[in-house]
């Protein structure tokens, strides 16, 4: 009774809303602005989202960009693409925008009157076209089943310290062979659920501090990143972890599979680590504009699409700036 | 007046008591001279600008809480490339010592590596911590403490600001009071270059790995009063020049004496008068006194020339020189007259410094009415002439013939068609050219310096080593109290800010929504994902709370919150795509919270420069034009010969401004008044000629039988005067000043083509006109 009645207000906020939001305004320099999330879609169109909306879209492996209008100038934390044309992007402001071809187009499917704060969402996960969850800040945990028409708030109250209450939910990955989903967040926060979703469990961390990260490699091992540089693997699906030795104190943000058991690691203040055995040990690289770079993607052979703090910059697989 | 009766009156006036007359100039000249000892070098900054812009009104009321343009940087660059050794930091420790005892300057504001006020935060697991970039502890031999402060200049962000960003150099600035808070005095700009011209020599000899780059506006000033001083070799140089010519000129040494006497004592009476009115001298209008000088000499040169040509025929010297005193006295008046108007033209311009020189000069061409229309022939009066000058005069005039008799032909009326022709087709070449004129500064660095001046390149330097923009134009955001607490507010900041930044002539921005986004991302353990405007009061607040006023991005109620817009260059197009971009998102954007209010720092200064010269072109080219026409009008009484006149003189306007844009020279404060004083002064060869040709000409003679005649007469002191004019301008030239350099040539160039234009354009236009 009381979840329907919550639906309702919700419902008729997003339907206030909708008709106060404003597009996203087309920017010369929108590339140059502060971009939160990359993807790749099959035969490499890549779509990056960021501040004030801008969704940025290239069709030639990073070289040059064009913006897209989107129904929100609310700033975009993160994107994920179901297949070639569906895509989700989240954001500050509880924003869900949804792309049915390819990121040309968006619209708005969730999001709050501008006039009340309302708690960011960092990261979304769809298992299919239908059924997705997105995250955020003060635990706030959204899930549609109905490929983002209708959004449900899902109180994990039983994931959070009495004392301290939710903390930040920043990252969603999954497992696919083993059929399980980890959400990571603030100080330490892990979680696992082996229902996509439905019930949650937390894990034993190995660090108080936050994670701003989780992902499994293709070789299977999982791995959690985050504050001053901090980063754990677990062989055994977070039974145990290994702390590995960065030499960085620059926040993890973000890692990716680059090729084979190869991957690279994305850090504020510009830092990127590479791994050649699947993340038992890293190399610090410093970039040269010290740009905070938040995640990344590979095309070609050996670039790497890196969006950050100043927006979209290239890069060859030793962590050199690649000039055009 | 008829000639007759203004013969008598100057006859009884001037040359009946000449002794009367003398000791009167006598009295005067010592008076002035000493009032002219006592004249002060006044390099103001607000003089430079125009006060009355609606863009400095927002400069003067925020200038004493945002200072800004009057701040000093002084950069230590290690030779070796690498900072991060003990000589080093014990050269930057003693800069940053010396810095802090320069007169006037901001003491708590000093910021280098070693200033308190520098400290690093970073994110750790239990929040924020920090602390000094250099530690008490801090020991410059032991590598493992360089390392230390290496890490905190990394973390405390100062790379770019404090630190080179290759780690080659380090910063010391600071700022400058403009008033002293204790003494209450003005702020001594040339003292304070002077300190910090000291340090460099003294840090430079002590320490041989350390290279100083220094620059900011009191340097500036430095530099510029420096090298105005290169002023009076040119004077000299100038002078002696002049004194050779006359001499060759008129065969005689007194004859050369006196006009070049007369015209120091105008220069006398000028700087004289302008201590008398409370004005200084400044590095623009210290060039007023040479032109001055020049033009005095050039009316002399006329006087001369009649008194010489006088006695030639056999004249006593008291005679010829009250009958060239007579004779002149009119042509010469209206040519004066219309120099001085021609300056006061200067005076549409709202801007302190052009109305400054527009008085000084406007007084100086007055003083020269009375010393070399007056003074000159009751001087020349009291001369004797050897037995052999009048011969001189006369084989001199002789050789001349020939080149008379080949510039009268341009008179006849097919060579006059051919060169009217060419003149009309210059005329619209020029035109298309003088289009591109450009407003405003076109070059990087400090534009009234040389480009490969040290200021200028030490600006280079520390432009390309740091990420410090020396071209900055902020814009105010005009909002209630704690409006910085106020989302709403700094929302509408923020998204204005973002729109400048997308200008391609915008290299970044900064504002207090740049430091809270990034404050606020800090808060939450540095994760880029909550680096966005905070959208609760206490949370905004919270997020301003570790940025000290002293940063200049908003002030105490937080109501006045500058918007920072670093540009590429300030070149004038570059500033009015920044201006133009600001007024139509005003008109798009419109909001009751926050007026943003154009503009402060130096780019801003500059945009109202150029508004308020581009402003005051149209108007001043006007006034100067209707001037010497109504003059030409009164003097001569006839349409066709004013256009004989007029049209030479436009031509050569257009021609100057053609190459304004050849030589990529804008139209600035400098160069504005050159157009004025070069149509002002460059009327006075066609009057002189025009006065004798129309009396010929009245005299029923043919057009090329007039020319030819008034050439005989004054052809000599015509070119004579063009060239006399110019050398005492193009002196400049070589100034290390580029605004003295610019001017100079402009100068040059248009005192050579009008005395051209006077005597060929003029007599083909003559012969058109008065075809019969």
């Amino acid at each position: 009774m009381i979840h329907s009645l919550k639906l309702l207000l919700l419902l008729s906020l997003t339907l206030f809303s909708m008709a106060h939001a404003a597009q996203s305004i087309e920017a010369q320099k929108a590339d140059k602005s502060l971009l939160l999330d990359i993807a790749k879609l099959p035969e490499d169109k890549l779509v990056a989202v960021g501040e004030r909306g801008h969704v940025l879209l290239s069709d030639n492996q990073g070289k040059s960009w064009r913006q897209v209008i989107t129904p929100t100038r609310s700033t975009l934390t993160a994107v994920t693409f179901v297949d070639d044309k569906i895509g989700f992007a989240v954001g500050h402001q509880q924003v869900i925008i949804k792309t049915a071809d390819g990121g040309e187009t968006w619209e708005l499917q969730f999001e709050n009157s501008e006039d009340i704060y309302y708690p960011a969402l960092f990261d979304v996960w769809f298992s299919d076209a239908e059924k997705g969850i997105a995250v955020g800040a003060y635990g706030l945990y959204l899930s549609t089943n109905d490929g983002g028409e209708n959004w449900e708030f899902v109180d994990q109250e039983s994931l959070g310290d009495p004392d301290f209450g939710l903390p930040h939910f920043y990252s969603l990955d999954y497992d696919s062979k083993k059929n399980r989903l980890y959400m990571a967040g603030e100080l330490g926060f892990l979680a696992v659920s082996e229902d996509l979703g439905e019930n949650w469990e937390s894990l034993e961390s190995p660090y108080e501090g936050s994670f701003f990260n989780v992902g499994v490699t293709p070789s299977g091992s999982l791995q959690v990143m985050g504050l001053r540089g901090h980063l754990f693997r677990s062989a055994d699906d977070g039974e145990s972890w290994e702390e590995i030795e960065t030499n960085s104190i620059a926040s993890i943000n973000n890692m990716l599979s680059i090729g084979g058991s190869q991957l690279a690691y994305f850090s504020v203040d510009g830092v990127m680590l590479f791994s050649n055995d699947d993340g038992m040990s890293v190399k610090s690289v410093q970039t040269v504009d010290r740009n905070g770079l938040m995640n990344g993607v590979k095309t070609g052979i050996n670039t790497l699409v890196v969006v950050g703090a100043k927006g979209i910059d290239r890069f060859d697989m030793s962590g050199q700036k690649i000039i055009q | 007046m008829q000639q007759s009766a203004l013969n008598n009156f100057i006859n009884n006036t001037f040359f009946k008591h000449r002794g009367v007359v003398l000791f009167f100039f006598l009295i005067v000249t010592v008076a002035m001279g000493y009032f002219a000892s006592n004249l002060k070098v006044d390099a103001s900054f607000e003089k430079n600008i125009p006060l009355e812009h609606p863009y400095m009104e927002t400069y003067l009321k925020h200038e004493a809480e945002f200072g800004g343009a009057n701040r000093i940087m002084v950069a230590l660059e290690d030779t070796s490339g690498d900072i991060f050794n003990a000589s080093f930091f014990d050269a930057l420790n003693k800069a940053t010592e010396r810095v802090v005892s320069i007169p006037s300057i901001n003491q708590p504001q000093v910021q280098s590596l070693f200033t308190p006020n520098t400290r690093y935060i970073e994110v750790v697991e239990d929040g924020l911590e920090g602390g000094p970039v250099i530690p008490a502890t801090f020991d410059p031999s032991n590598q493992d403490s360089l390392e230390k402060v290496r890490k905190n200049v990394l973390k405390g962000g100062f790379v770019g600001r404090l630190v080179a960003n290759d780690f080659s150099a380090a910063m010391v600035s600071g700022q400058i009071f403009s008033v002293d808070p204790i003494s209450k005095e003005k702020t001594d700009f040339i003292a304070v270059a002077k300190a910090l011209e000291d340090i460099r020599t003294d840090l430079e000899s002590e320490f041989p790995n350390v290279k100083l780059h220094i620059i900011g506006f009191s340097k500036m000033i430095g530099d510029i009063s420096a090298g105005a001083e290169g002023v009076f070799m040119f004077f000299g140089i100038a002078f002696l020049i002049t004194a050779v010519l006359v001499y060759l000129y008129s065969h005689s040494i007194q004859l050369s004496v006196l006009p070049l006497l007369t015209s120091v004592v105008a220069v006398v009476w000028q700087l004289g008068l302008l201590t008398v009115m409370g004005f200084g001298i400044d590095p623009m209008s210290i060039l007023v006194p040479f032109l001055v000088f020049a033009i005095g000499v050039s009316h002399g040169v006329q006087m001369i020339n009649a008194v010489g040509k006088n006695v030639a025929g056999g004249a006593t010297s008291l005679d010829a020189s009250c009958a060239a005193c007579s004779r002149l006295f009119i042509p010469g008046m209206v040519a004066l007259l219309s120099d001085t108007i021609g300056f006061l033209t200067l005076l549409f311009i709202e801007i302190d410094i052009i109305r400054e020189l527009a008085i000084t000069a406007s007084i100086g061409v007055a003083v020269i009415i009375l010393t070399n229309l007056i003074l000159l022939p009751v001087l020349l009066s009291y001369a004797k002439f050897g037995s052999g000058f009048a011969e001189k005069v006369t084989k001199g005039a002789q050789r001349q013939t020939v080149l008379w008799h080949k510039l009268a032909s341009f008179a006849r009326i097919r060579n006059a068609k051919v060169t009217v022709a060419v003149a009309a087709l210059l005329a619209v070449v020029g035109a298309y050219f003088a289009n591109d004129m450009k407003i405003g500064d076109l070059h990087a660095g400090a534009p009234a310096l040389r480009a490969d001046s040290v200021y200028n390149k030490d600006t280079a330097y520390i432009t390309d080593k740091f990420s410090i923009g020396t071209d900055v134009i902020s814009i105010m955001a005009e909002t209630k109290v704690d409006g910085c607490t106020d989302y709403t507010v700094m929302k509408t900041i923020d998204d204005f800010q973002w729109h400048l930044h997308n200008l391609s002539g915008v290299q970044s921005t900064l504002s207090i929504t740049t430091i809270s986004k990034t404050l606020n991302s800090g808060f939450f353990e540095g994760n880029l994902k909550w680096k966005v405007l905070p959208r609760e009061t206490n949370t905004l607040a919270q997020s301003i709370r570790y940025v000290e006023t002293s940063a200049g991005l908003f002030d105490k109620d937080c109501q006045f919150m500058p918007v920072l817009v670093f540009t590429k260059d300030h070149k004038a197009e570059t500033i009015e795509q920044v201006i133009n971009a600001v007024k139509d998102y005003k008109s798009n954007n419109s909001s009751e919270l926050v007026d943003f209010k154009l503009a402060m720092g130096p780019v801003g200064v500059m945009a109202a420069t150029n508004e308020a010269v581009e402003a005051a072109q149209y108007p001043m080219l006007i006034g100067v034009y209707i001037a010497v026409i109504l003059l030409c009008l009164i003097s001569f009484r006839s349409i066709r010969s004013t256009l004989c006149i007029i049209i030479p003189l436009a031509i050569v306007s257009i021609l100057a401004q053609a190459l304004m844009t050849w030589l990529e020279i804008g139209l600035t404060v400098a160069t504005l008044p050159v157009i004025a004083l070069g149509v002002g002064i460059g009327v006075d060869y066609g009057i002189y000629i025009f006065s004798r040709m129309l009396d010929f000409i009245r005299n029923g003679e043919s057009i090329n039988e007039a020319f030819y005649k008034t050439l005989n007469l004054t052809g000599n002191a015509v070119f004579f005067t063009g060239i006399t004019l110019a050398i005492g301008v193009s002196t400049w030239i070589f100034s290390a000043l580029q605004f003295q350099a610019d001017m100079g040539i402009l100068l040059t160039f248009m005192f050579l083509f009008n005395m051209l234009g006077a005597v060929i354009l003029l007599p083909a236009l003559a012969s058109l006109f008065y075809r019969r």
